[in-house]
């Protein structure tokens, strides 16, 4: 279905956060960060390998991370897609956040519970998820110091960025199906 | 007996914790007479292509009462409004831009963004924060502010392309003034694939909201 229609695009969603509203003050140390998965890296990762085995498909990535506004079930509401990109084909890569203390500029905790990613192809027209799935892994300890940085990937250690990267695999294997 | 009735009911209380019924004043932005373009009850206009809203940052707290919240809230009881929300004398003030583009076209200057207040005559700007998520509405509704934030994004020195529901932190070197000061925000800066878009003037004048909460 990606090899007929078109445009199609592919968008990830910001998964990192941290809230601290401006003041007239001094700028605050941040209290708490929200972190998800590397949407980026993976979403990346899957159009790489979709490229690689699907050469004639060709999908426009988009570099600048999405809000998230959630609906029902906790995900993302696909009508801000179809606003802004109009018609065709979207991918999204949306991963849930987890709140996490951070103290210093050092986190305090480390991260022990799986990251979820949930990946989509959406028709825009009428929002028809045409697939979805998830995939899930464990991100272990997050690097130090790396929370003001632009995306979750950097406070990622390069064994967790692995285990993502084996979660971005698994989900294309999935949309390929068997024998791709 | 009438003890041991008191004692439960005071259990309940703390158990159930306290209703707080909040009366806020602020500037809030509408449209002069005779504009073509409509304003909807969450204040957004209604542009081609494109949704704009604003919020000005000098809510002030005026009145609060408290009470029991068993099965029936009663905040009857008046409380100083100080003693809920401590006051703090800004130096600058805050006005949120939210923006709610169709298509991928549009791009958004701050630093055109003018606010004319009395004697102090137009001022821009002097940091801009975004392009922000557009808080959700829980948020919107206790802070009456309308961007969630992030730091990293950091200060806008130019135009910004806006391709998804997205907010601007705009700060002002002026005092905030009393919700019953009238100001006005005109929004320039704003252009769809390089054809401007018209904002008509905003004018910001006293409003009042009533808040209830849980107060554990």
């Amino acid at each position: 279905m990606v090899t007929r229609e078109s445009p199609i695009v592919a968008v990830h969603y910001q998964d990192i956060i941290q809230a601290t509203p401006p003041t007239d003050g001094a700028p605050s140390e941040p209290r708490w960060a929200s972190v998800g998965a590397p949407t980026r890296r993976i979403k990346e990762r899957f159009l790489q390998g979709m490229r690689a085995r699907l050469p004639s498909a060709e999908v426009r990535n988009v570099s600048e991370p999405r809000f998230a506004y959630l609906v029902r079930y906790l995900i993302p509401d696909p009508h801000w897609l179809k606003r802004t990109f109009g018609r065709g084909l979207a991918f999204d890569f949306y991963s849930p956040r987890q709140s996490l203390h951070v103290g210093g500029g050092a986190l305090r905790f480390p991260m022990m519970i799986p990251m979820t990613i949930h990946a989509r192809l959406l028709r825009l027209d009428d929002l028809a998820v045409l697939w979805a799935d998830s995939c899930t892994f464990e991100p272990g300890p997050l690097d130090r110091g790396a929370m003001t940085l632009p995306d979750a990937e950097h406070t990622y250690t390069t064994a967790g960025l692995d285990r993502a990267d084996r979660c971005a695999d698994t989900l294309l294997a999935a949309f390929l199906g068997p024998g791709r | 007996m009438m003890t041991r009735g008191v004692g439960l009911a005071l259990a309940l209380v703390v158990l159930q914790g306290c209703a707080m019924l909040e009366l806020r004043e602020s500037s809030r932005a509408s449209l002069n007479a005779g504009e073509a373009v409509r304003m909807d009850k969450e204040g957004w206009l209604a542009l081609p292509g494109v949704r704009v809203a604003v919020a000005a940052s000098n809510e002030r707290l005026i009145a609060v009462t408290i009470g029991p919240a068993l099965l029936v809230p009663l905040p009857i009881f008046p409380l100083r409004p100080g003693v809920v929300e401590p006051r703090r004398d800004a130096s600058s003030m805050w006005i949120d831009v939210a923006l709610d583009p169709e298509g991928e076209g549009f791009v958004f200057d701050p630093s055109r963004v003018r606010l004319r207040l009395g004697e102090d005559g137009d001022l821009r700007a002097v940091r801009m924060i975004g392009p922000a998520e557009f808080a959700h509405l829980v948020s919107r509704r206790q802070s009456g502010r309308l961007c969630g934030y992030d730091p990293r994004r950091g200060s806008v020195v130019g135009p910004v392309a806006i391709t998804q529901l997205s907010c601007v932190s705009l700060e002002f070197d002026v005092v905030p003034p009393a919700a019953d000061t009238t100001f006005a925000l005109s929004i320039e800066g704003l252009v769809n694939g390089g054809v401007p878009v018209v904002v008509p003037t905003l004018a910001f004048s006293k409003s009042h909201r009533w808040l209830f909460n849980a107060a554990p």
